[in-house]
């Protein structure tokens, strides 16, 4: 392990080495790098682009607005630039005597002063260009002169300005909206060509305007339920907010919102999710290809950064829809400095419950409401602080004698520093807290169970605008976790039972660069090295080779008695193959060190996290993939084809008939083995124009082979299925009328059917022969929506919009499970019933903005 | 400025006009079959100890019935999901299925060897193609010993698949072998009777949670002293009118694993519903292993339709050797008295 470490600070030093040029600390572009690291790596080759933005990003940006003027001297402490930006291909100097002047700033919404992120500044005369990154920062380092730039940002008025550089300067530009804009479908709202000049594949940014107009269940906007619809993601059944991402599992999913874990990003048992449309500010998916910065689950980061709030104005925002209603409040603390934001969402669907004549309706609980608070200040040029929060919380009682309520809570304080011109810094304090409860009542007796995991933890990121060609980030984290997977108390007089409660610590160091090889290629390449220690108290049993419990042994609190981790390697690599088409390779290695305890194919709310163990080894996956990506017609069709191949270690199963909750001994009922899936995934976007939207359609396969489970063969796994379609289209018919439409597709989930039958206890047992050896029909549903301006924008008064959305217009019943059971009449006869969930449901959401 | 108030009235009413008119009956009807189904009733009741109990123990009361606490959380997301979806456009429609035949039968044991003075029996059929709507062919012409402490008795086939010996009598503590040979597999169980739950008496209690409301319900209660071996498992279940509710989810499974040795004192074993003015009540408790009581679980679980969140299906494994299905149990078993339950008295 010491080994490791070694070379893993070998390789930081070869990378800072290995870079070429030295740096001098003047000028020089440098920019924050998010926290979130690479999201983009990038390395781009031709433009400059700094691929950063996206992902990570972080909300805003640190540095405030330092007016412009040019000429101005920026030395250390100015505003921070931005933009990763790597810079151009054309200018290739190597500026190792002779550094270019370097030209940074922020770019703003003029109307809110939120920082827009992926924002291209663009030199006119040379050609080169850069985008800001996740705070909003760009930085571009030109030779001196006078140049004409352009700075635009889709769905924005574009720019034109006239500057002269001599020295290191820094300009803030504020965009307008485009009149358009609030029509546009904004699919990305970066680079136009950046998806083909990136390193980076496997990955999808969304805002929130493009999540907005897709037709949404219920008129409830759901993030969630938008990427399913993109390839390589599937949904774990009807309706639900859970989704695999290439054959992965749905807790091989890492779900931060500001950089904190949500842990269950379900409400309603995952017919919703708890993401408020109205906080969102930016979404990406890594499907590979997960940045050095990011680990600890196997298939995908999810990266969910909330809005900032105006800086400018005070704003409310909301909604009210057919079972929630939003409201947000927004405005700055200090102008310019500072702002907050707060948003709410609440359910009304059990108001309706009371409505009913029937008591066992009426006497009925359900509801879940969302907070997200967030605020920011500036304190000086270097320094810029965020704190955001989210807690959100699901309520369901019964009739007095059941109540389960289950939810997040989120906490994230960060600080972002500009330590010069080419280090920026991100230190992150970070809360996050999953819990559920579930209590029983009868007459005086009553019993609770609680069970939860929390963890915190801080994390600081460094980036390194070493040159153009060369960006370097590195960093690292310290994380405790605690798991609490069963509390049982009894209200009587407080006696209980409790498993105990265990937890962990993780270590977490890593290094990556994006570097330009050349105006051709580019690469990335990053480690990540992770040390997890599972810490007392604790009780650990131990098995025998027939998983019997032979005993267990007691640990101490703060005893460390389990070491797990390993390096994991991140590679990519873009060569342009043309203007408009690239091809793009990558390798990454994962490792996931906690897994949810989940015996049922959609999971549920009183699914319990537990860590690696003495018995439970840390998950691997291996993914390699290629892709070729070409943009048609002006940069306005993007479209890619990606093959992937993934060989996953390690998976867990639960036996035949486990026994998983309050059991003290669950890690006995475990199986595991290994899994694989690959798949072609193939995507047509259009971002542009007033019809936007995409195609994509994904072949895939995944098969899990388990020895105990299914004979020892190989069986699909839960989420295989093989066909996906979906076509998702926002057409804007003038300045008051948009129109959105879904069609999804795909193969029917794998179901285990009875084979044959034996009777036992006076009824019909099933005998099974294959798991997952059936697929339930095929799946096809039709969305539509209607978005119909009330008033517009522009002037600073009301502006609202109603939303019509229907969901599966054509009422398709889909299967959402098979199942039998005993017809009238014959005892013998069982017939097979197929459950659908959701016909045709329409809805209405009224927004408005003042 | 009127419309945009208008507009307002209006979308406020569209949800309810969506939403409305809320199927509660619907609901009703779909709780009331997952009652029948066992999930419900031990949802809402995991054990209903006598008020009069001890505050002390009927915590661990509470816990004793491993099989409903382990599956509680199960039970209740199950009721939350019922509610959420039965209020929406769900549906639930017959289907046709083509399920591929088995590509061979296995063989199906229910055996057992008791203390009480009956034969000693076992059961053999074969399974058939799971949409073969009929009964399971019986397994004919095996040869079927039981063998305890070095003797082995003879089973005589007296019905098609139906073997017996009236040789011998359990006994607690003898461990027992079962030897089938059948079409040239062997399969063999073993099995060791384990002490018998002496029934003292039993009561009822009426029970307030059951649905329809008019009808009435009632909880039948034991009472009886633990036998002091730790880790005893009991299986309970109960006649009415003499005829015995002899299917698996009907039946109520004790374990003392958390406070053994306690004299039980208004158990709650079962949950039955009746207009009638009065019910003759019997019940019989059977000493079982642990292999027996998760044997019933899993079966219980993979036999109940499952609609939401079902986890894996698997097959569910018995104590058989060489893939057979079923189970050979060695019990104790004792009969409480016969008591009446007249309704008027829990009016």
């Amino acid at each position: 392990m010491e080994m490791q470490v070694r070379i893993l600070m070998i390789l930081i030093l070869v990378i800072i080495s290995g870079t070429g040029n030295t740096y001098s600390n003047e000028s020089g572009d440098f920019s924050n790098a998010p926290l979130g690291l690479r999201p983009g790596t990038e390395a781009p080759d031709g433009s400059g682009e700094l691929g950063s933005g996206g992902v990570n990003a972080s909300g805003s940006g640190v540095a405030t607005k330092v007016p412009g003027s040019p000429g101005t001297r920026s030395g250390g402490v100015t505003p921070p630039a931005g933009g990763v930006a790597t810079d151009a291909p054309g200018s290739e100097e190597k500026s190792n005597e002779q550094r270019n002047p370097v030209l940074r700033g922020v770019i703003k919404d003029a109307t809110d002063g939120e920082t827009l992120i992926g924002a291209t500044v663009y030199v006119t005369e040379t050609g080169q260009g850069t985008v800001t990154n996740a705070y909003g920062f760009y930085s571009l380092s030109i030779p001196s002169g006078s140049y004409n730039l352009r700075v635009s940002y889709l769905g924005y008025e574009t720019m034109e300005v006239h500057i002269t550089i001599q020295d290191n300067i820094s300009r803030n530009f504020d965009l307008r909206p485009s009149s358009l804009a609030l029509e546009e479908v904004v699919v990305s709202a970066r680079r136009r060509d950046h998806n083909v000049t990136e390193t980076q594949m496997s990955t999808v940014q969304l805002n929130a305007e493009t999540i907005k107009r897709v037709p949404a269940f219920m008129g409830e906007v759901d993030l969630l339920k938008t990427i399913q619809m993109l390839p390589g993601i599937q949904n774990v059944g009807e309706g639900f907010s859970g989704f695999s991402v290439r054959g992965g599992s749905t807790d091989h999913n890492l779900i931060l919102l500001d950089e904190a874990v949500v842990y269950n990003a379900s409400h309603l048992l995952g017919f919703f999710s708890v993401f408020n449309s109205d906080a969102i500010k930016d979404m990406s998916v890594h499907k590979g290809d997960i940045p050095a910065q990011y680990g600890g689950r196997l298939a995908s980061l999810l990266d969910i950064r909330m809005r900032d709030g105006n800086v400018k104005n005070f704003a409310v925002t909301g909604g009210i829809g057919s079972i929630a209603s939003r409201l947000t409040l927004e405005g700055p603390i200090v102008q310019d400095r500072g702002s907050f934001m707060m948003s709410g969402r609440r359910t009304y669907a059990d108001m309706f419950l009371s409505l009913s004549s029937d008591s066992l309706v009426r006497n009925n609980t359900l509801y879940f409401y969302d907070l997200n608070m967030k605020g920011n200040y500036i304190i000086n040029d270097n320094h810029r602080i965020y704190l955001s929060g989210y807690y959100g919380r699901d309520v369901f009682a019964f009739q007095d004698i059941m109540n389960l309520n289950w939810g997040n809570a989120t906490q994230t304080l960060r600080w972002n520093y500009i330590i010069n011109e080419r280090m920026f810094s991100n230190t992150s304090l970070i809360y996050s807290d999953y819990r559920h409860t579930l209590g029983f009542n009868q007459g005086i007796n009553n019993i609770n169970w609680n069970s939860g995991i929390t963890n915190y933890g801080v994390k600081s990121d460094l980036s390194f605008y070493l040159n153009p060609e060369n960006t370097i980030r590195f960093g690292t984290q310290v994380f405790r976790y605690k798991f609490q997977p069963g509390n049982i108390t009894s209200g009587n007089n407080g006696s209980g039972i409790t498993i105990p409660q265990n937890s962990a610590i993780e270590y977490v160091l890593y290094a990556s660069n994006d570097q330009k090889l050349s105006d051709r290629l580019s690469v990335h390449y990053g480690m990540r090295y992770v040390v997890y220690q599972n810490m007392g108290e604790a009780r650990v049993y131990s098995f025998d080779d027939n998983y019997q419990s032979t005993g267990y042994t007691d640990y101490g609190r703060g005893e460390i008695y389990n070491t797990s981790g390993g390096l994991e390697p991140r590679l990519s690599a873009a060569l342009m193959l043309g203007p408009v088409s690239s091809l793009k390779s990558s390798y990454s290695r994962t490792r996931q060190y906690m897994q949810l305890a989940s015996n049922s194919s959609a999971g549920m709310p009183t699914d319990v996290w537990f860590p690696v163990s003495p018995n439970v080894k840390p998950q691997i996956s291996d993914q390699a993939a290629l892709g070729y990506f070409r943009n048609i017609a002006d940069n306005m069709f993007e479209t890619s084809v990606e093959v992937y191949y993934k060989n996953m270690q390690n998976q867990l199963d639960f036996r035949d008939n486990a026994q998983i909750n309050f059991n003290e001994k669950i890690e006995g009922e475990i199986r595991t083995g290994m899994a694989e899936a690959y798949g072609t995934e193939f995507m047509v976007r259009k971002n542009e124009g007033s019809l936007t939207g995409w195609i994509s359609y994904t072949f895939s396969s995944t098969r899990r082979k388990i020895d105990e489970i299914n004979n020892g063969d190989w069986y699909r796994a839960n989420y295989d299925k093989p066909h996906n379609f979906s076509l998702v289209l926002n057409q804007d018919l003038g300045r008051r009328l948009d129109v959105g439409l879904n069609w999804v597709y795909s193969s029917g989930a794998p179901v285990t059917l009875p084979t044959g039958r034996w009777e036992y206890g006076g009824v019909i047992m099933p005998g099974y022969s294959e798991r997952n050896g059936y697929r339930l029909p095929d799946y096809h549903r039709l969305d539509l929506s209607v978005t119909i301006q009330l008033g517009m924008a522009r002037e600073r008064r009301l502006n609202h919009e109603l939303n019509l959305s229907v969901y599966n217009v054509y009422s398709r019943k889909n299967p959402f499970t098979i199942y039998f059971e005993p017809q009238e009449g014959s005892a013998h006869n069982m017939g097979a019933k197929q459950l659908s969930l959701f016909g045709i449901v329409p809805s209405v959401t009224w927004n408005f903005k003042f | 400025m009127l419309i945009n108030s208008l507009y307002f009235v209006a979308l406020m009413l569209l949800p309810v006009i969506i939403h409305i008119p809320f199927p509660g009956k619907l609901i009703s009807k779909v709780l009331r079959k997952m009652d029948m189904s066992g999930t419900l009733k031990k949802a809402a009741v995991p054990v209903v100890p006598d008020q009069s109990d001890a505050v002390k123990s009927s915590f661990h009361r509470k816990m004793t019935e491993t099989r409903n606490m382990r599956s509680f959380p199960r039970k209740g997301v199950f009721l939350m999901a019922g509610i959420i979806l039965l209020s929406g456009t769900s549906c639930i429609d017959d289907i046709e299925l083509k399920l591929d035949p088995e590509q061979y039968s296995r063989l199906v044991v229910q055996g057992s060897v008791t203390d009480a003075d009956s034969a000693q029996t076992v059961i053999l059929t074969r399974t058939i193609p799971y949409d073969r709507h009929e009964p399971n062919p019986p397994a004919t012409g095996a040869m079927v010993t039981i063998e305890v402490d070095g003797t082995s008795y003879l089973l005589e086939e007296v019905s098609p698949g139906y073997y017996e010996s009236r040789d011998f009598v359990g006994q607690v503590g003898s461990t027992y072998i079962l030897n089938i040979l059948y079409e040239d597999e062997t399969y063999t169980a073993t099995s060791t009777m384990q002490p018998g739950f002496e029934l003292d008496s039993i009561g009822f209690k009426k029970f307030t949670m059951g649905w329809p409301a008019d009808m009435p319900h009632y909880e039948i209660l034991i009472y009886g002293q633990d036998p002091p071996e730790p880790d005893d498992f009991f299986l309970f279940k109960h006649a009415i009118n003499g005829e015995w509710a002899d299917t698996l989810y009907k039946w109520s499974i004790y374990t003392d694993i958390f406070n053994n040795g306690e004299y039980l004192e208004g158990e709650s074993i079962a949950i039955i519903e009746s207009r009638a003015d009065s019910l003759e009540v019997q019940v019989m408790a059977m000493s079982i292993g642990e292999d027996y009581a998760w044997f019933i679980n899993d079966a219980i679980f993979n036999y109940m339709p499952n609609m939401f969140f079902s986890p894996p299906k698997a097959n569910v494994k018995g104590n058989l050797s060489n893939g057979a299905f079923g189970f050979f149990l060695a019990t104790s078993v004792h009969f409480s008295e016969k008591r009446m339950l007249y309704r008027v008295n829990y009016e």
